[in-house]
């Protein structure tokens, strides 16, 4: 598990930790013990049990939310939530004396309080939700699976990319329609990383990655392949259309500046590229072996040119 | 006199590849202490100079990796990190090797240093030539045993790209069938390339192919004087060989030699009894017919369909009394007979 959020939150369980002890003071200080046959274990173990599970929310909130409003919002209606419960739990074994019966009253107050508070930030967070799918969007396509991203790239891998290809050929097979795919490859990439070491060379696929990601168009997917080979879907697109967004992609990228260090010193990738168009009369592992096959085909290409 | 190691034996200098490891576990945010859990090594004995791993302590490692580090690009990442910086004087040597001639000299003399989970052969018909390589020391899972056959190719191609060898003469067969993660093959391997169909992969061998004419073909970088210089500084202590490798040079030997081996023959060369022979062998994950019949299926397959030789003479060359017993073998084997192997392996190719 990745904890790295914690430190961000660091206030905040401060304030679960002081807000827990200062209701267990006064329900204490206030109330006075049952004496031990009055206990109702079963309902106490009941309402420890849902005590201790919102104390689990609140951390799992914690850990895999960036701090900002909506969490603010979550920690402190699960908190109230959390504050009613325990006065609940605690209940089962103080007794209050007469003239502050109104603790049992109050006690239930923060649950509602807070679960309209959660509302509100669940509503936040399906706003925030958008603005991420929006910023997903060419990355990723009507499902989600995180097991399948790219570490390096932050890209979703070939196996995700096999997935789509896969719906996109049955598409095309029930509505008689075509896509496209479209391949870049970057050319002396171990040379690259033999002379810059490795961690640039991941930082230069992660800038590609990006360049890919702007010059592509909405509805278009692009993950990475395997090692230095990305490769793009484009739903309903025709071979003309992909071979132009195929020539302007390698532009953008071929103009890429990469520095190594801290001078104005730049390595500019070079790329091999290849786009073709598909039908839905062929299986997955057809449509990539052919589009892996042009891509050689390209490479030798120009490897003919460069002497002559 | 032992002139091999078992399984168990610390003998394989493994360290680079497995600093290499751990550091691209850590880039992908797997600490070094999974991955190194089981195996008896700790995140202090890498930095040992001279750190010797037992194979049994590295296919744990291997095992790791594989559950903790799943992406298919792991094998084919060390492997084209391995050359040339990691293998150190030797990566040096290799380098500046005149050509493939020269280069599997090298190679053979320094196996152990390079990449002893792996032995190799060669061989040759009038066109081609033919490099085999089989698990050296241990019979292991088979996704241990791709793993590593990923790796060592990866090595490879990043030496022939080095070495400016035109990889597109080169052919690797796998020995096994085509795996989901072709892509990884298809970016990482600009050669020509084959699978096993289910019949053979089980006692095939990984095998590159390349022009006869490739051999001695000077390569860039040729500089013999290097070559010697750096061999030079190599250490210069006796190479023993994996388990397997010293059983199957052994038996191979004796097989075109006299054509009769037996498991009671094979343990008095050893000094060792049959029982403990057998028990040796079985701690490695192998049996005595099950290396004598791996030997024969793959010098069969080899002669079938790259020699284009009849069973007539496939029989002559493996010793056998007559063809029908041949067929017999081969079926027992492939699960086939020859003519339908031939058939089914032009096919898939």
């Amino acid at each position: 598990m990745n904890f790295t959020t914690i430190s961000l939150h660091r206030h905040l369980f401060a304030y679960l930790m002081m807000s827990v002890v200062i209701v267990c003071t006064c329900a204490f200080l206030i109330g006075d013990l049952k004496p031990k046959a009055q206990f109702d274990w079963l309902d106490a173990m009941g309402e420890g049990g849902i005590t201790l599970m919102t104390l689990v929310w609140i951390f799992f909130t914690l850990v895999s939310r960036p701090a900002g409003r909506v969490t603010n919002l979550l920690f402190v209606g699960l908190l109230f939530t959390h504050i009613s419960m325990l006065l609940d739990f605690l209940d089962e074994f103080l007794r209050y004396p007469e003239n502050h019966e109104w603790l049992t009253t109050v006690e239930s107050l923060p649950a509602p309080i807070g679960m309209v508070m959660m509302s509100i930030a669940l509503y936040h967070w399906h706003q925030e939700q958008s603005a991420i799918n929006n910023q997903l969007r060419r990355t990723e396509r009507y499902y989600r699976e995180h097991s399948l991203t790219d570490f390096t790239t932050g890209l979703y891998s070939a196996d995700y990319m096999k997935h789509q290809i896969k719906l996109e050929i049955n598409h095309a097979k029930s509505q008689q329609t075509s896509f496209s795919l479209m391949m870049f490859d970057i050319r002396q990439f171990s040379l690259f990383n033999q002379e810059y070491g490795y961690q640039h060379g991941d930082i230069l696929l992660r800038e590609i990655a990006q360049i890919i990601l702007m010059n592509i168009r909405d509805g278009d997917l692009a993950c990475r392949y395997a090692s230095d080979r990305f490769i793009v879907l484009m739903p309903h697109t025709h071979q003309n259309v992909a071979v132009e967004i195929e020539r302007q992609t390698k532009r953008a990228i071929e103009h890429l500046a990469y520095k190594h260090d801290n001078t104005s010193c730049a390595v500019y990738p070079d790329v091999i590229s290849c786009s073709h168009q598909y039908r839905g009369w062929y299986s997955y592992e057809e449509v990539l072996q052919d589009i892996n096959r042009q891509l050689s085909h390209a490479k030798q290409q120009k490897e003919v040119k460069i002497p002559a | 006199m032992k002139t091999y190691f078992e399984h168990g034996d610390k003998a394989i200098n493994a360290q680079l590849l497995v600093i290499l490891l751990v550091e691209l576990a850590k880039q992908r945010g797997v600490q070094a202490d999974k991955l190194l859990k089981g195996t008896k090594l700790f995140q202090q004995d890498l930095a040992k100079p001279q750190l010797r791993i037992s194979h049994q302590q590295f296919v744990k490692l291997i095992s790791n990796t594989l559950k903790y580090l799943p992406q298919a690009d792991i094998p084919f990442l060390l492997g084209s990190r391995l050359f040339p910086m990691y293998l150190g004087a030797i990566g040096q040597a290799l380098k500046h090797t005149r050509n493939i001639e020269s280069m599997i000299r090298v190679v053979t003399c320094k196996q152990l240093a390079i990449f002893p989970f792996m032995f190799m052969r060669s061989a040759a018909t009038k066109q081609h030539k033919y490099l085999l390589f089989n698990q050296a020391i241990s019979n292991e899972s088979r996704e241990y045993q791709r793993f590593m056959t990923e790796m060592l190719v990866s090595l490879l191609v990043s030496i022939a790209k080095q070495k400016d060898i035109p990889v597109s003469r080169i052919e690797f067969k796998f020995p096994y069938e085509k795996p989901n993660h072709i892509e990884q093959y298809q970016a990482y391997l600009p050669v020509a390339y084959r699978f096993s169909n289910a019949a053979e992969s089980s006692f095939s061998s990984l095998q590159v192919k390349f022009d006869l004419g490739l051999v001695k073909t000077e390569l860039a970088d040729s500089n013999p004087v290097l070559t010697a210089h750096y061999l030079k500084q190599t250490t210069r202590e006796k190479q023993n060989v994996g388990f397997l490798q010293f059983m199957m040079q052994r038996l191979s030997e004796q097989l075109t030699n006299r054509g009769d081996v037996s498991l009671e023959w094979l343990a008095e060369q050893l000094g060792y009894s049959a029982a403990t022979l057998k028990r040796k062998l079985a701690s490695h994950g192998t049996s005595y017919q099950q290396l004598i019949d791996s030997m024969r299926q793959q010098t069969a397959v080899f002669l079938l369909t790259e020699q284009g030789f009849n069973n007539e003479k496939i029989a002559h060359e493996l010793k056998f009394s007559d063809i029908t017993n041949f067929r017999r073998s081969f079926k027992r084997w492939t699960g086939m007979t020859p003519s339908h192997f031939l058939e089914m392996a032009s096919r898939t190719s």
